[in-house]
């Protein structure tokens, strides 16, 4: 729901830029600063990027939101910085893993990864799935993605969770691809550890 | 990891994966290794899929942009769009500086511009008065013989003789305004 000029409510469906794509909504938001154009670009993208950002915090909500608020003022505050020749998409997931990278250096959380242990042989994973149930993995999971560090938290669940191709997260994180794919294989190597660990 | 493992753990579990396909993940890792990063993976894309942030965050941006000015309305007339505080007061600031100037001004006057010019007037009216003083009317008369000594012979060549003629009867032009005035006046 949002105002029409004149301060009346107008549903969704009448919402003009409904079939844009995200790249021309930003044009829009540029050029006209029409605000349903930002509706429609929020209405896409908030919930997503509020997962994200609730995975890359170790579910805390209160933080994700914080982010996700952050993360949209700035497409409100400054969409000309948005690049044409770029997707909308790879944009807004480089802006939130740089607002992830500025949080972690705030909190100097990567202290607490270097205490993590060595991989252990895979031989000892033989009995894994039987110590493995639903609801355990699911909270293990989120302690295996806490205790990446931020370089391959990032790669990690942009590609597992957001399910981006790896050209894609090579663009968002800036660096090459097959960093990408070492890292992402690190990452896996990491959380399943994680699990041998139980 | 080949982007053909990372396909399979995506779409399918250790129990799904034929034999050609469990060979293929072998040459990468184990199967229990397959398993668990097939469970986890999962997890993770399912985990918190209903998870969205607060209808009240969306509120609370599109009255942020509205109060920064950030949104404005295609459909509004030139004078119903907002304009930042500082560009009305810079607008108004102006008005007032050129109301000021304006009026401190003043008005354009006529310039005079003295040009020295030469009149040369050749008319011999404006000169009359002159003509007629400066004219010097000689007149030559005879002499009437004058009878000398002898012994004043010598004196005579020392010593001119000091004549007065007689006056004689006429009149003059200047005696005569009608005269003057035609001969003064050159249209005539």
């Amino acid at each position: 729901m949002f105002w029409n000029n004149k301060q009346q409510p107008v549903s969704p469906q009448k919402n003009p830029y409904s079939a844009f794509s995200d790249e021309a909504l930003l044009q829009v938001l540029t050029g006209l600063r029409d605000e349903r154009a930002f509706i429609v670009l929020y209405d896409r993208w908030a919930s997503r990027m509020y997962r994200f950002f609730l995975r890359m915090h170790g579910r805390d909500a209160a933080k994700a939101e914080d982010l996700t608020q952050d993360l949209f003022l700035k497409i409100i505050e400054k969409p000309h910085f948005f690049d044409p020749a770029r997707r909308f998409s790879t944009w807004i997931y480089s802006i939130a893993a740089n607002q992830c990278k500025n949080e972690y250096r705030r909190k100097n959380i990567l202290e607490a990864v270097a205490a993590y242990p060595d991989l252990p042989d895979d031989d000892a994973a033989e009995y894994l799935p039987e110590r493995l149930d639903r609801a355990l993995h699911e909270s293990n999971i989120q302690i295996a993605i806490d205790h990446l560090d931020d370089l391959h938290r990032k790669v990690f669940v942009l590609r597992w969770q957001e399910e981006l191709p790896l050209r894609d997260i090579a663009d968002i994180t800036g660096i090459p691809e097959g960093t990408v794919k070492s890292r992402l294989h690190f990452a896996l190597k990491k959380v399943t550890a994680h699990f041998h660990t139980l | 990891m080949n982007d053909r493992i990372q396909s399979l753990l995506r779409q399918k579990s250790l129990d799904q994966l034929d034999d050609a396909e469990r060979a293929e993940v072998l040459t990468e890792m184990s199967l229990t290794e397959y398993d668990v990063l097939q469970r986890s993976t999962e997890a993770l894309r399912s985990m918190d899929a209903d998870a969205a942030p607060p209808q009240a965050l969306r509120e609370r941006l599109l009255a942020h942009g509205r109060a920064k000015g950030r949104f404005g309305n295609p459909n509004r007339q030139w004078w119903q769009r907002r304009i930042p505080a500082w560009q009305a007061a810079a607008a108004a600031l102006l008005l007032a500086g050129a109301v000021y100037f304006y009026r401190d001004e003043p008005q354009p006057s006529v310039r005079e511009k003295v040009v020295e010019r030469v009149l040369i007037q050749k008319d011999t009216v404006f000169r009359t008065d002159t003509l007629w003083r400066r004219q010097v009317v000689v007149r030559y008369l005879p002499a009437e013989p004058v009878a000398v000594a002898a012994d004043k012979q010598d004196d005579l060549q020392a010593e001119a003789p000091v004549q007065s003629l007689p006056e004689r009867p006429g009149t003059s032009i200047g005696d005569m305004p009608a005269l003057m005035e035609f001969l003064g006046d050159v249209n005539k």
